[in-house]
């Protein structure tokens, strides 16, 4: 509810989704903090039930539901306002590993669209509905997240700046996750991590980058590390991750 | 390349030369090196500059061929040596062999030798996937007896002038190593922090990072020995028995950490002495813990588990 009334107050146009059947028991969730009759008639409310918005034909498209935000973001802009704000409760999308691993790499993707654009997000999981480990793979692609302390992922992994920012700390308890995280990265570009805010990772993590790195030259991309401590390239050479070792580059302290 | 293939000429050989003589030491070593060069080994000598001087000046033309390393530089610190030999010999080409003289600099101290004679016990296991020949001089001028004695047990042949025969008394490596006395011991009173480690290690990389800037280390060494704290610790909340004490202390210039677990002890003397195969996943924390201290001390606890005890000096 704050997010939206963030989201007024700075003039973006909003979008609410949740998981109900119509417009009207979506705009019951709001009635309380918001005018939502004068807000859906001036245009600058929009209440969408999930299913309609995510997956239109029955199917969820991430690039298409990329495309859609960034059109949706250009049309907001186009119309006089600052920018998009969507407020999304997802939950019914990503009742499965199958739909949360393609869900987890469409996060990633639209967080690229919202490192270039005005277009910001609150996405909602149910953990009740989901379970926590569920839950934990969808947190780690988001910058900020509202989750009890028990259920921080302990990383995150997100666009900043036009590079992936790998923020936190890694080792063996979120290791899994770091993995799932990275499986969603598109091996084909030309990935750059910025590893500035990385304040710790161990060799099981730096494995999983170095999986990766391989991924990445086999596809016909790369990967490099950017802003590494010194220690980052230190544990490469003595673990002997010679492929891994040649994509770090320590930044300054 | 898996850890059990090997080329079929895949071959570690460990030698020890005593010497009296500057001209015994060119009379042997020198012609060693000259057929080396012209078998189309990779030739290294890592010998005291003096020595350099002595072999080039016998080398003649093939003095070019062979890579000449200052001692003084190169044992530095016993893991340190084993990395940087490790990346020299992985990176042979296939199918070559390297002739190396290895002349170990044992320090002034008696923890010194221990550390030296627990590196040379290790290189038998540590290079025993290289296709390598490694002759170490000693000089029996400069060395004390007990140095000398102990390069019988950890080398398998002993080279004279005109001869190269086993050595009777070469000994396990790790019956050597567990024969020396601890290279690091649990500190008398109390320690500076103590802590249970169950599941999430975040605190106890705290404590450790804590204790290391106390005691003096700069920020990349901080880094250093977090990591290889951490490393230690997760093999005990991952092995033993699900749960890890970790006590720290932190004194001028260095730093102690003990960590117990409740697990099944660690029966080898050598873990973390042999440097992790490329492309290997797991199974050299211990090597990362003793690249980072100086020194790792594996006891087993009155109740099985393990005890380690790293030690760092700045």
């Amino acid at each position: 509810m704050e997010f939206l009334l963030d989201g007024a107050a700075r003039s973006d146009r909003l979008v609410y989704v949740a998981d109900r059947p119509d417009a009207a028991a979506l705009a019951g969730d709001l009635a309380l903090c918001f005018d939502v009759e004068r807000h859906v008639a001036e245009g600058s409310l929009q209440l969408v039930p999930v299913h309609d918005l995510y997956e239109p034909d029955g199917r969820f498209d991430d690039d298409r539901q990329v495309a859609r935000y960034r059109e949706l973001t250009a049309r907001a802009i186009r119309d006089g306002y600052a920018g998009l704000r969507v407020a999304a409760d997802a939950t019914s999308l990503v009742g499965t590993p199958e739909a949360r691993s393609t869900f987890v790499g469409y996060e990633l993707a639209v967080n690229a669209v919202m490192d270039a654009a005005p277009f910001s997000a609150l996405c909602g999981y149910d953990t009740a509905v989901l379970g926590e480990a569920a839950a934990m793979e969808l947190c780690v692609v988001h910058p900020q997240r509202h989750a009890p302390p028990d259920l921080d992922p302990g990383f995150s992994l997100f666009h900043r700046s036009g590079a992936l920012k790998l923020v936190g700390e890694v080792d063996f308890a979120n290791s899994e996750l770091f993995e799932v995280a990275l499986s969603a990265v598109d091996r084909t570009a030309h990935i750059v991590i910025d590893l500035s805010d990385l304040d710790f990772v161990d060799v099981r993590g730096l494995h999983h980058l170095e999986s990766l790195a391989s991924a990445a030259l086999a596809a016909g991309g790369s990967l490099r590390l950017t802003r590494a401590r010194p220690i980052i390239r230190r544990c490469c050479e003595a673990a002997r991750m010679d492929t891994l070792a040649a994509a770090v580059e320590v930044g300054a302290p | 390349m898996t850890a059990g293939s090997q080329l079929p000429d895949v071959d570690f050989e460990h030698d020890a030369f005593v010497y009296g003589h500057d001209d015994e030491y060119v009379a042997v070593l020198a012609p060693l090196l000259t057929e080396a060069v012209d078998r189309g080994d990779t030739a290294i000598a890592a010998v005291p500059r003096r020595n350099i001087d002595l072999l080039a000046g016998a080398l003649d033309g093939h003095a070019d061929d062979v890579r000449f390393i200052a001692a003084e530089d190169w044992y530095r610190r016993p893991m340190e040596t084993i990395a940087r030999y490790d990346d020299v010999l992985r990176r042979l080409p296939q199918a070559t062999r390297a002739f190396v003289v290895g002349e170990v600099q044992f320090g002034q101290t008696e923890h010194e030798w221990h550390d030296w004679t627990r590196y040379e016990a290790a290189l038998n296991r540590a290079f025993s996937h290289h296709n390598a020949h490694v002759v170490c001089p000693y000089d029996s001028r400069a060395l004390p007896p007990q140095l000398i004695d102990a390069a019988e047990a950890t080398h398998r042949h002993l080279v004279q002038p005109g001869q190269r025969s086993p050595s009777e008394r070469y000994v396990d490596p790790a019956v050597v190593v567990e024969g020396l006395p601890a290279q690091a011991t649990v500190p008398p009173g109390p320690p500076d922090a103590e802590l249970i480690v169950a599941g999430h290690l975040t605190a106890a990389r705290r404590a450790v990072e804590q204790a290391a800037a106390a005691a003096g280390f700069d920020s990349t060494r901080v880094d250093e020995l977090v990591l290889g704290a951490h490393e230690v610790v997760s093999n005990a909340v991952r092995h033993g028995g699900g749960g890890a004490r970790l006590r720290l202390w932190s004194r001028a210039a260095e730093l102690v950490c003990v960590v117990e677990d409740d697990g099944d002890g660690m029966a080898d003397a050598l873990l973390g002495y042999v440097p992790p195969l490329p492309g290997s996943e797991s199974g050299f924390g211990l090597w990362l813990a003793r690249q980072a201290f100086d020194g790792c001390q594996i006891e087993r606890s009155p109740s099985g588990g393990s005890i380690v005890v790293l030690v760092a000096r700045s």
